[in-house]
C-alpha cells in the first residue's frame, strides 16, 4: 500500500515538472497551435527547428549570457569570499551593519534599485559596458554567494587554518591549500547560484547594458510579449540547457572525484 | 633550556595568564596541570605561536624563539588530504623537494608505526591512528618543542595507557622536549618528569610528581591535587590545634594567619610504625579494597578521615595509634 502511495506521489511530482517542460518542447516544435486546438495543428520540420536553435541570434545571445555569467562569477567570488571569511572568523565594529547591508539588494524592490543604479552607472561612465553589467549582476548575486560561503566556512571552522600556520604555512599558503579546498561545497553552491542568478537577469542587463548585451533572457522576453511562442520556447530550451548542463557537469565531476577516492581506498585495503 | 619570562595574556579586560615565569628543560617531558579554565591551553597556544601574548618573552639558550609544533586534542588532521599529505604538509609549505619529503615521511611513519596508512584519509582512521598521524605530522618538522593539548582525553582507557607508553618511548628514542597540558593528575604523573601547576593563570608550583604530593606549595595546589583530608584548626605561637591532632606542624600559610588547614594526603602521610611524630588514635570504621591498597576510613573523636593503607594493615572496628611519616603541613 505504502509503495503504491509513494509511486503515486512520485508520478504526480514527475508530471508537475514534466508537463510544463513538454509544453515548452511542443511549443518549440509547432508552427501553428491556435486556440481552441488541444494539439499543435502544424509542426515545423526538424530542419527548421534546428536552424532556429542554431541561428546567429540564439548563438550570439548564448555567448553574451555565458560571458556575463562567467564575469559575474569571478567578480562575485572575489568580493564574497573575503567578506564571508571576515563575517565568519573575525570580530570588527560594524559587523552587524555589514550583515544587513549584504541583504539590502534582496530587500529593496529590484526596479527601484535598478533605476537608481542606472543613474550611478551612467555617472561612472560604465553604462553599456561589460564591467558595468557584471558589477550590477554581482550585486544581486552577492547575498546568495556570501550566505552560502559563510555558512560553509562556519561549518569548516577556523581551526584548520590555525593548524596550517602552526605547521609553518603562510597566510597565503593556508588560504589556497587549506581554507579553499575545505570550503569546496560552499564554493560550488555559490558558483551555481551566481551562474543562475546572472543568467536570469533581465532588467539589469537591459537597463545597464543599453542593448549592447542581448542575452538569452533579454531576447526571450519580447517574444513572449509578442505572442511568438515558438521562438520564445526555443530560447527557453537553450536557456535551460545552458543553466542545467554546467550544474550537471560540476555535480558529476564532484561525484566522480568522490568515487575515485573511494575506489582508491578500497584498493588500498585489499 | 627554554625560558619563559613574564608571560602575560589579557583578553577583553580579563587576565588569562599572569606573569608566567617557567623553565622548560630540554629533552624532558613537562606537564602543565591545572583545572579547566586555568589558562593551560592559552599557554600552549602561545608556545605554538598560534596566540600572541600581551607581554613576555620565550627564548632558548641562544636567545632565539623556539619552534613549537602542536598535536591538538582533536588531532585536526586535514580532512581533504591523505595521511601522507597531512604528514608532509609542513615540509611542502617550506618548499622541501618531493623526493626528500617522501623519504622523511617514510622514516617518520615507520617510527610511529603508520606506514600502512599512508594513502588513507583521516575519516577512515581510529582515534589512536589519528593521534599517531598528528604526531608524525609534528615530528617530521623536528620541532624544538612538541606541544600536546590534552593528548589522552579522547582515547579510551586501554588505548590511553598504550599511547602513554608509546609517547614516553618516543621521547627517549628521539630525545624530544615535550610540553603537554592536562587536567588529569594521573596522566601528568605517569608521563612527565616535571609538573607545573597552573591555577587561575598563575604557575603555582613546578616540581616532580612526588614533591607535589608531599609538599604542595599552597592550599590552592593541595585542594586541586585532591586525594587529601583538609582539617580546619587554629595556629598560635607555633602550635596547631585541631579536633584531630594538636601539636607541632610545618606552617606554610601567609604570616599572621590564625585559622589554618591541616593537610593530610590519603597516601603517604600516616602510618602505624612509630615515628617521632605521633598523630592520633582512631578507629577503623570502613574498609574498601582498591587493588594496590585499601581505602580506610578512620574515626577519631568527631572527625573522620580517609587513608590509603597497604592491604591488610588494619582491621575493621579496631582502634590504632597513627603516626605522621614526617612533620605535618599546615596552610
Amino acid at each position: 500500500m505504502r509503495k503504491i502511495i509513494n509511486s503515486f506521489i512520485y508520478v504526480i511530482w514527475a508530471l508537475i515538472v514534466l508537463v510544463p517542460l513538454a509544453l515548452i518542447v511542443l511549443l518549440a516544435l509547432s508552427q501553428r497551435w491556435a486556440y481552441p486546438a488541444l494539439w499543435p495543428t502544424q509542426f515545423s520540420s526538424m530542419a527548421t527547428v534546428l536552424s532556429l536553435l542554431t541561428s546567429t541570434e540564439v548563438l550570439s545571445s548564448l555567448g553574451a549570457s555565458v560571458a556575463l555569467a562567467v564575469g559575474t562569477i569571478g567578480l562575485t567570488l572575489l568580493i564574497a569570499y573575503p567578506t564571508a571569511m571576515a563575517l565568519t572568523y573575525y570580530q570588527f565594529p560594524g559587523k552587524k551593519w555589514l550583515n544587513l547591508l549584504i541583504y539590502l539588494p534582496l530587500i529593496i524592490p529590484g526596479i527601484a534599485l535598478l533605476t537608481n543604479i542606472d543613474f550611478v552607472i551612467i555617472k561612472l561612465n560604465l553604462n553599456g559596458r561589460y564591467f558595468g553589467i557584471i558589477a550590477v549582476h554581482s550585486l544581486f548575486c552577492l547575498p546568495y554567494a556570501i550566505k552560502l560561503l559563510s555558512d560553509n566556512l562556519k561549518l569548516v571552522g577556523p581551526q584548520y587554518a590555525a593548524v596550517s600556520q602552526n605547521l609553518g604555512a603562510s597566510h597565503w599558503q593556508t588560504f589556497w591549500q587549506i581554507t579553499v579546498p575545505l570550503s569546496k561545497n560552499g564554493l560550488q553552491g555559490a558558483v551555481m547560484m551566481t551562474y543562475i542568478v546572472s543568467m536570469t537577469q533581465y532588467l539589469a542587463t537591459l537597463l545597464i547594458g543599453e542593448g549592447n548585451y542581448l542575452t538569452l533572457s533579454v531576447r526571450m522576453f519580447p517574444f513572449t510579449q509578442a505572442g511568438k511562442y515558438q521562438l520564445a520556447a526555443i530560447y527557453a530550451i537553450v536557456f535551460m540547457l545552458v543553466t542545467l548542463v554546467p550544474l550537471f557537469l560540476i555535480d558529476s565531476w564532484l561525484a566522480w572525484q568522490e568515487r575515485s577516492r573511494e575506489a582508491h581506498v578500497s584498493i588500498d585495503r585489499d | 633550556m627554554y625560558q619563559l619570562t613574564a608571560i602575560n595574556q589579557k583578553k577583553g579586560g580579563q587576565v588569562i595568564l599572569h606573569d608566567i615565569n617557567l623553565q622548560i628543560p630540554e629533552h624532558k617531558i613537562l606537564a602543565i596541570l591545572g583545572p579547566s579554565g586555568s589558562g593551560k591551553t592559552t599557554l600552549l597556544n602561545i608556545l605554538a605561536q598560534i596566540d600572541t601574548p600581551t607581554g613576555g618573552t620565550i627564548i632558548d639558550a641562544d636567545g632565539r624563539r623556539p619552534k613549537g609544533v602542536m598535536v591538538f586534542q582533536d588531532y585536526r588532521l586535514f580532512p581533504h588530504l591523505t595521511v601522507l599529505r597531512n604528514i608532509t604538509f609542513g615540509l611542502k609549505v617550506r618548499h622541501v623537494n618531493k623526493a626528500s619529503r617522501l623519504q622523511q615521511a617514510d622514516a617518520i611513519m615507520a617510527i610511529v608505526g603508520i606506514s600502512d596508512l599512508a594513502q588513507r584519509y583521516p575519516d577512515e582512521l581510529s582515534g589512536g591512528q589519528q593521534q599517531r598521524v598528528a604526531l608524525a605530522r609534528a615530528l617530521i618538522l623536528k620541532p624544538d618543542l612538541l606541544l600536546m593539548d590534552e593528548p589522552f582525553s579522547s582515547l579510551d582507557e586501554s588505548l590511553r595507557l598504550e599511547m602513554l607508553d608509546f609517547i614516553k618511548q618516543l621521547q627517549q628514542q628521539l630525545a624530544l622536549t615535550i610540553v603537554f597540558v592536562t587536567h588529569y593528575k594521573s596522566e601528568a604523573y605517569l608521563l612527565s618528569n616535571q609538573v607545573a601547576i597552573l591555577i587561575n593563570g598563575q604557575i603555582m608550583q613546578l616540581a616532580t610528581p612526588q614533591q607535589l604530593e608531599q609538599r604542595p606549595a599552597n592550599l590552592a595546589v593541595a585542594r586541586f591535587l585532591g586525594q587529601a583530608n583538609f582539617i580546619n584548626g587554629q595556629w598560635q605561637a607555633g602550635h596547631l590545634t585541631t579536633d584531630l591532632y594538636s601539636g607541632s606542624a610545618n606552617f606554610n600559610g601567609p604570616n599572621e594567619q590564625r585559622t589554618v588547614v591541616l593537610y593530610l594526603p590519603f597516601s603517604g602521610a600516616l602510618q602505624l610504625q612509630p615515628t617521632s611524630y605521633p598523630a592520633f588514635k582512631g578507629q577503623v570504621v570502613a574498609l574498601t579494597w582498591a587493588g594496590a591498597y585499601e581505602q580506610v576510613t578512620v574515626q577519631s573523636a568527631a572527625t573522620q578521615i580517609k587513608l590509603n593503607l597497604p592491604v591488610a594493615t588494619v582491621q575493621l572496628q579496631q582502634t590504632y595509634q597513627f603516626y605522621f611519616t614526617t612533620i605535618p603541613v599546615v596552610f
